[in-house]
């Protein structure tokens, strides 16, 4: 494997359920690089997701850089938020779980979580969820951001920062897998490469 | 490690004290059904007395059956287990806090509160301790049992029935153990208590990890 590479994918095929979802997928993710993956529904591009999470097995050869291991990065359709917890205890959760250094407030500012940080989280709406899966995301440290459907559903200013949040991590030297429906823009972002799944 | 299980089991007993279904339910179910017994026995067949410690024992089981629902659920649903898998937390420190907040929350209350309804039942002091050592030893019996069921029927459609026709099979030997126990405290012969204590062990081993084997099958 090539140094700079974050993630070298080698004809990974995937079966789930007896049923082949998707084979001979191959792919060079490099620092600052985007994967986008397209497919109609229920082509695997969630499926292709879980594999590079390691949630579901494969065959095929999957190569990470030995430091980006077990450091995941996703935003899946599920938030995995708990409804009953307030916007503060998750997020000090996931700050002490992920061991988060940084600057914890410049994340609350961010997505302007202060007014909102006493809520439960069952009363905030589909955005400002999706906004709490993004601070998360942002304390887990993972180079490699798979991101499924990140931008579908969200207004446009969340969709900018989202956006923004993204650039500046292939910024700082990450990558990202994102799969949408929609055409995502990305700003300043040269290395992009586009894989269909069927 | 250690820091990551104080992370989850405050987490999880926050999680109990506010969702009310997930603890007070059961203990609710637990007091219900303990009132419900005598009235609905014919005094003139039997006597309050001499089934006061089964009826204890089969409410706990019922009430350790309900909660038993809740026990993975909605980390499953709402994608936190897969969350969790991503990021690379140990499952068995999810399972144990699981586990563990488990038995705080629904087994320890009946625990406390078993006593002072067997009074209330027989009317006489004389089995309270042995009743308490036995569901000390029964009741996470009941959650260790419970949980890889609990984590086999995520996701199935009929996930309510299925798991109470799964799991109480396993639960016989503890129940059966457990209101013999009680009997033989009275003879100073503990080899019922023995019994669930060796059963209680082999669990603490084998079972957290059947059931971190069967979540991580799950969520393919």
């Amino acid at each position: 494997m090539r140094k700079e590479l974050l993630l070298e994918v080698q004809r990974i095929s995937c079966e789930r359920n007896y049923k082949l979802i998707f084979e001979n997928i191959s792919f060079k993710l490099e620092p600052g690089g985007v994967i986008f993956i397209n497919g109609e529904n229920g082509s695997g591009k969630t499926s292709l997701l879980l594999t590079l999470s390691g949630v579901l097995s494969f065959s095929g050869d999957v190569k990470i850089k030995e430091k980006n291991k077990n450091k995941g990065g996703y935003v899946g359709h599920k938030n995995a938020l708990n409804e009953a917890e307030t916007v503060k205890d998750f997020l000090y959760f996931w700050k002490r779980i992920s061991d988060f250094k940084g600057d914890f407030n410049y994340i609350i500012n961010y997505f302007d979580l202060k007014k909102i940080l006493n809520t439960p989280i069952g009363f905030l709406s589909f955005g400002q969820k999706k906004k709490l899966c993004f601070s998360r995301l942002q304390m887990t440290k993972s180079k490699i951001w798979l991101l499924d459907e990140p931008v579908s559903g969200l207004d446009k200013k969340t969709k900018i920062l989202i956006l923004k949040l993204i650039t500046n991590h292939l910024e700082s030297g990450g990558g990202a897998i994102i799969t949408s429906h929609q055409p995502i823009k990305l700003n300043k972002s040269k290395n992009i490469t586009s894989i269909r799944v069927d | 490690m250690i820091r990551l299980f104080f992370l989850f089991f405050s987490r999880e007993s926050k999680g109990y004290l506010i969702n009310t279904n997930k603890s007070w339910f059961a203990l609710a179910f637990f007091l219900l059904c303990i009132l419900i017994f005598p009235l609905a026995l014919d005094k003139s067949y039997v006597s309050l007395d001499e089934i006061s410690i089964s009826s204890i024992w089969i409410c706990a089981l019922f009430a350790n059956l309900i909660s038993l629902d809740s026990l993975f659920k909605e980390d499953f649903e709402n994608g936190s287990l897969l969350q969790y898998h991503v990021s690379n937390i140990p499952f068995s420190i999810i399972v144990t806090t699981k586990v563990f907040c488990h038995w705080i929350f629904t087994g320890i209350p009946i625990i406390l509160l078993a006593p002072l309804f067997l009074i209330f039942l027989s009317g006489s002091y004389e089995d309270v301790l042995a009743l308490f050592f036995s569901l000390l030893l029964g009741t996470p019996l009941f959650s260790l049992l419970g949980m890889p069921f609990s984590a086999m029927t995520l996701g199935s459609s009929a996930r309510a029935p299925t798991l109470i026709f799964l799991t109480i099979p396993f639960y016989l030997p503890v129940i059966i153990f457990g209101v013999l126990s009680v009997n033989s405290f009275k003879n100073s012969s503990f080899s019922e208590y023995y019994l669930l204590s060796a059963i209680l062990c082999i669990g603490i081993i084998f079972l957290p990890y059947i059931t971190i084997k069967i979540l991580k099958e799950n969520l393919k």
